[in-house]
């Protein structure tokens, strides 16, 4: 069954009121709810790491699977645990169920958290409903039937339109919790905002003291007042970012940031003729720009540099490849008490890696974030210099923060090469901590560059959700000759739920993208379409990969990546997996562990039906160091 | 009230023709309350409660105390609510089937309810409780408890008369729901170590249980 909206138009003004309210309250119970599961879910992943011998299959049997302390050779008979077979001490077991039935400490929490959480009941509801939610869906169908109704004039903010992704805008808001009848309203509020279309030229502080009245007014709440800075005008010049709190009701608008980054960023970046990924995501961007551009004030020309200034590369938790780091990086950083802003000064690189290493060249930009928020919202660039390994930048990129906010704040620099006709590649990067180090008279340094080490514990070190798929492989109906053991897979992609939100707002449009690697010459790309606004999106879509053959799937690999579409940007990375039998020719990245080598032998073992799987969501997808080293050997 | 520290969400949700008492008796069991007004559900509303759940094991033992949250979902008997109600079925673990031991046409429709539950329900054959309520007004009654009893055991799930104006059996329909769901809860999970628990559309691994695969689904 799929998603379906319901007829609602039935509905009186007030009963649609009555029940959004009832959603409403709804909503705050699944918030709460959704936290304490991303603890639960964080507590196991902990103990999950801790024990080492987790999926990686080779071990001598002599040493506990979980606290790593030696067995006695005579208990090596009958401590198997009968979930994972690894083989534990008994102070690494937990008694379960009736009777003396134990399972080792990871396999019963894990269990035990199937319950907590309530998987056990979604699991199954999943197997009949791939469709959302029923509250979700009634508030998306009171969306999509709009009756001419007091709801919609009472909207304070004009509504021409209701569109997710603003092409011309895109609000943000973050408040400060004082209390929940606060953080309620203040939810309401937002959803208005966000289901206004902002046309560019409407005047932001009206707008913006329009909505905060009318929250005012509804709710009899004085304490919600909001400063709302431009930190994204500096690249969408119509765009309003609500961002930061304070106590007092303080309606200020910074001035706009020098715009020289811009200028200089979307000369450099050569625009349409980017990699695959980019090309479609920046063809659909730009006919959704045009469109919308035809019915605003705006130029296509300002529209177009805007894109390019826009244009970030794959997220580095997504996608790309690594080199040997080399090289140092010359920088400063300052505070400017005027701006309230952060200023990161990059001078210049020496003796960076060739990122294409064939040519033995690179064209290498800085991407910094302001730890701990690793979102869009703290990612900046420098523009890309062309072919060489000693580039020099003199560009500042900034952060509007207050000076208080600073001291727990680290400044992540990266370098990377941009890949014209391929991936990005990584080629160092060094972190700078804020909390010791003098703002206000800064001066110049050098820091050595350093690799990242993603190894597979990394991976998945931080909770980054779940994705719900089936596979099946399907065996040929007619077994001809020639094609006797072609057969096809199937890859259900089910719903991905509790995904770690990457913009502000808390939620995500999300869709996963596949791959089966290596590709023989044919495209093996597939997305599902995108599931607007949920943090558990369901996507009930299947990937089809005709001409397969069993034997060759265990040579292959299957990645499915969750992307966060931004029209106004590239897509953001939410998480992923690796879906092979762990071992296999270089060539393809096999680094596959636990449930995502068991699923895929699943499949492989019983071909015709499905074999479904909730598997835990990498935080990267990047390259492990040992088979790094391989691969440059 | 949802801040989060229980250990689990366990979502209920009533359901029976109009007038029938849901409302009153999920007030009842949050509140202790009663009112006899007659306030008409528009479409669903919900009530929530904590309770603490001790497991019985088959030996008698009790277990220790498991901090429970309700979300008790309320929905709207009238019929043109339908389509609204029903797309909250599928989001219940259990269900309270209700009608009103004093109208014979609410008890008739019971059937038309469990049909509906089938469909709409997480599962075919998800946890229900049937509740006769109004069973204080005696000299009304329609529906003898016999004939309720035995539409009860003919799609096997407990029956309680129950009244919603002075509490009796209100309590107890909702534990006995509830320990059906935390039982049914373990065997899930009981089911997943079988190793190959995970293959399904087969239906093999799981046949002794109710979410038999549904083969409708379109999977191309
Ligand atoms: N005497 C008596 N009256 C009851 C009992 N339960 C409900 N009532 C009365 O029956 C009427 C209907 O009760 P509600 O709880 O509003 O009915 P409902 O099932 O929620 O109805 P809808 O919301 O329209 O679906 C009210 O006037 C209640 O006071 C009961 O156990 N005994
Ligand atoms: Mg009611
Ligand atoms: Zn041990
Ligand atoms: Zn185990």
């Amino acid at each position: 069954m799929l998603q379906s909206d319901i007829n609602l138009g039935f509905l009186s003004d007030s009963e649609r009121e009555l029940i959004l309210e009832v959603l409403r309250r709804d909503e705050e119970l699944r918030q709460a709810e959704d936290q304490r599961i991303r603890k639960l879910k964080t507590e196991l992943l902990d103990i999950k790491r801790r024990g080492a011998k987790r999926g990686s299959g080779k071990y001598s049997q002599r040493v506990c699977g979980r606290c790593l302390q030696p067995l006695s050779r005579l208990m090596v008979v009958s401590c198997q645990c009968r979930l994972c077979h690894h083989y534990v001490c008994h102070s690494c077991r937990t008694p379960v169920g009736p009777k003396d039935s134990w399972l080792c400490s990871v396999c019963a929490m894990e269990s035990d958290l199937k319950k907590r959480t309530g998987d056990w009941f979604y699991d199954q509801r999943v197997n009949r409903f791939l469709a959302s939610p029923a509250p979700d869906l009634v508030r998306s169908s009171m969306k999509n039937k709009p009756a001419p109704s007091e709801y919609r004039k009472r909207k304070w903010v004009s509504t021409q339109s209701l569109t997710y992704s603003q092409p011309s805008g895109t609000c943000y808001q973050r408040v400060q919790e004082n209390n929940m009848k606060n953080v309620k309203y203040v939810k309401l509020f937002q959803q208005e905002i966000r289901e206004s279309t902002v046309s560019p030229e409407m005047d932001v502080d009206r707008l913006f003291k329009k909505s905060v009245k009318g929250t005012q007014r509804t709710s009899g709440m004085c304490s919600l007042s909001i400063i709302f800075t431009n930190i994204l005008i500096k690249v969408i010049p119509s765009s309003v970012l609500f961002s930061e709190y304070t106590s007092t009701l303080d309606l200020r608008n910074e001035p706009d940031s020098p715009p020289a980054l811009v200028v200089t960023r979307s000369k450099s970046v050569p625009g349409l003729d980017e990699e695959e990924e980019e090309d479609e995501d920046i063809d659909s961007l730009v006919s959704f720009h045009r469109s919308n551009m035809a019915s605003s004030s705006s130029s296509l020309n300002s529209s177009k540099s805007t894109l390019g200034s826009l244009m970030s590369i794959y997220s580095e938790a997504g996608d790309y490849d690594s080199v040997e780091v080399s090289g140092d990086l010359v920088f400063s950083i300052r505070y400017d008490e005027h701006t309230q802003s952060l200023h990161v000064f990059i001078k210049e690189c020496h003796g960076l890696a060739h990122g294409d290493s064939s040519r033995k060249q690179s064209n290498p930009y800085v991407k910094c974030y302001l730890l701990p928020e690793k979102s869009r919202q703290s990612k900046r660039k420098t523009s890309i210099k062309r072919h060489t390994v000693n580039p020099v930048f003199n560009e500042t990129l900034k952060y509007t923060i207050s000076r208080a906010q600073l001291c727990s704040r680290s400044v992540l620099i990266s370098l990377w090469h941009h890949g014209r006709f391929s991936r990005n590649v990584f080629l160092g990067e060094a972190e700078i901590a804020l909390d010791c180090r003098d703002l206000d008279f800064p001066t110049e340094e050098t820091v050595i560059l350093m690799s990242k080490t993603p190894s597979s514990v990394a991976v998945f070190a931080q909770y980054k959700g779940e994705l719900v798929i089936s596979l099946k492989y399907v065996t040929p109906k007619t077994q001809t000759p020639m094609k006797i053991k072609e057969g096809e897979l199937h890859v259900l992609i089910k719903e991905a739920k509790n995904l770690v939100a990457v913009k502000m707002g808390d939620t995500a449009d999300s869709f996963v993208k596949g791959y089966l690697l290596p590709t023989k010459g044919k495209s093996t790309k597939r997305k599902t379409p995108v599931v607007k606004k949920n943090l558990n999106p369901h996507f009930a879509h299947t990937f089809v990969y005709k001409e397969v053959g069993l034997e060759q799937l265990k040579e292959m690999c299957l990645e499915l990546t969750l992307w966060d579409r931004e029209a106004m940007s590239s897509n953001e990375f939410l998480g992923g997996v690796r879906l092979s039998s762990g071992k296999g020719k270089e060539e393809v990245e096999m680094d596959s562990v636990g449930e995502e080598v068991s699923l895929w032998q699943k499949m492989m073992q019983y071909p015709d039906s499905w074999a479904e799987g909730t598997l835990p969501l990498r935080s990267t997808m990047g390259k492990s160091k040992e088979k790094l080293d391989l691969l440059n050997k | 009230m949802s801040d989060g520290d229980y250990d689990y969400l366990i979502k209920f949700l009533a359901l029976g023709d109009s007038g029938v008492g849901k409302t009153s008796f999920l007030y009842q069991y949050t509140d202790g309350k009663f009112n006899s007004k007659f306030i008409t559900t528009v479409g669903i509303d919900f009530r929530e409660k904590r309770v603490v759940y001790k497991s019985t094991g088959p030996d008698g033992s009790s277990g220790k105390g498991q901090k429970i949250h309700m979300q008790l979902w309320d929905t709207a008997g009238q019929e043109r609510f339908r389509s609204l109600t029903t797309a909250f079925f599928r989001d219940a673990m259990g269900f309270l089937l209700l009608f009103d031991l004093t109208n014979e046409q609410s008890f008739l429709n019971v059937r038309n309810w469990m049909s509906q539950l089938q469909i709409h329900a997480y599962c075919e054959n998800p946890d229900i409780v049937l509740c006769g309520n109004k069973c204080d007004l005696s000299d009304q009654r329609a529906v003898s408890e016999d004939e309720a009893r035995e539409l009860a055991e003919k799609y096997g799930i407990p029956y309680f008369e129950t009244s919603a104006a002075n509490g009796q059996n209100v309590n107890q329909a909702v534990d006995v729901l509830l320990d059906l769901i935390m039982k049914r809860m373990e065997r899930c999970v009981d089911k997943s170590w079988i190793p190959d628990g995970t293959v399904r559309a087969n239906g093999n691994t799981n046949a002794d249980l109710s979410e038999s695969p549904d083969k409708s689904k379109c999977t191309c």
